[in-house]
């Protein structure tokens, strides 16, 4: 029951001066065991603590500046790359190399096949003896005029 | 420039001095040592009954500094961080309870050692005796290693600090009917502890 009515006065629910003397009495032992503890856990911290966290604190800042400007230095350098890589004016000697291939490839589709090669033999041939006959006849013409 | 700022800063409200942590000026993570190193170590020293403070003093500031962008505003800056050294109290009670365990399984010697002789080191014993002299002060140190950590912990945020019982519920995510009865309960046993029950 003591502890209800003391609790009241602790918490300051009710004014310890219209309590009675026992209670008085058990609220000032209480204070003064509070006071006690109040001295026990009294913490006054250091200058040194004091350093030590501000220094810290200085090289947290520092991290994350590096941090931040490491990515940030990340983003730039995979955009150079990237802009390089598809708008650049500067020859590739990887795409010369490519086209050289093309053209290689090209010659060799002009080049004829054998059946062609011998159409076109066939065709020189054909055309030769047609010449060899022209000239033939051109011969007889010219022994003709020359009394023959 | 740095005095006008110095003497700037003990008057600049809470919304601006939130902005600044954010921004990361200086003289905002000046002032937060300042004010909030001694209520940090006060609740790491009642927590954890242990004199050095100063590495969880570090822990609870750098992880101020690594929150604050998520901070929103929707409680008071001093209940949030209240919460943060809660916590890391919480974590470095846990890891000394999991290296005290593997400890004890090592040393078999230490089995019969009186478990009550613990880490308060007393550093202003003395003074303090001497003007306490009529309470029996180490009655009192004894009544507050036999508490729990969650109820010297509830001691300290009422009746030291002094903060209201929806801050302590929202430091302890707990709701403020429990809080209330857990004090009631804490203040009830301490009493006693101090009178030699218990």
């Amino acid at each position: 029951m003591w502890n209800e009515v003391l609790n009241k006065f602790l918490d300051g629910e009710d004014d310890i001066n219209n309590a009675d003397d026992n209670i008085k009495q058990e609220y000032v032992y209480y204070k003064r065991i509070i006071s006690v503890i109040k001295l026990r856990t009294e913490y006054v911290p250091s200058q040194e603590g004091k350093r030590k966290f501000l220094n810290e604190i200085k090289r947290l800042k520092i991290m994350k500046r590096l941090k931040f400007v490491s990515v940030l230095g990340g983003i730039a350098a995979a955009f150079l790359i990237l802009y390089f890589a598809l708008f650049s004016p500067i020859p590739n000697p990887q795409i010369n190399i490519a086209k050289k291939n093309l053209n290689a490839q090209n010659v060799q589709v002009m080049q004829l096949s054998e059946e062609e090669m011998k159409k076109l033999e066939n065709l020189a041939s054909v055309e030769q003896k047609e010449f060899e006959q022209t000239a033939n006849n051109l011969e007889l013409l010219q022994l003709i005029n020359e009394g023959f | 420039m740095n005095k006008t700022k110095k003497t700037v800063v003990k008057n600049v409200d809470e919304h601006e001095f939130v902005k600044a942590l954010k921004k990361g000026e200086n003289w905002a993570y000046e002032k937060l040592y300042e004010d909030f190193a001694p209520l940090v170590g006060s609740i790491a020293r009642s927590f954890l009954r242990q004199d050095d403070v100063e590495d969880i003093i570090q822990e609870v500031m750098i992880r101020v500094y690594k929150g604050i962008k998520k901070f929103r505003g929707d409680s008071k800056l001093s209940t949030w961080i209240h919460r943060i050294a809660v916590n890391v109290c919480k974590d470095a009670l846990s890891r000394r309870k999991r290296r005290n365990e593997f400890l004890v399984s090592f040393t078999e010697s230490d089995e019969n050692d009186d478990k009550d002789t613990s880490y308060i080191a007393f550093t202003q014993e003395d003074v303090i005796s001497e003007v306490l002299n009529e309470m029996n002060y180490k009655k009192i140190l004894s009544a507050l290693e036999k508490l729990s950590p969650e109820n010297r912990l509830l001691i300290q945020l009422r009746d030291i600090e002094g903060l209201s019982y929806e801050e302590i519920a929202e430091i302890m995510n707990k709701p403020i009917g429990t809080v209330k009865s857990r004090l009631h309960y804490a203040r009830k046993k301490l009493k006693e502890l101090t009178e030699g029950g218990g």
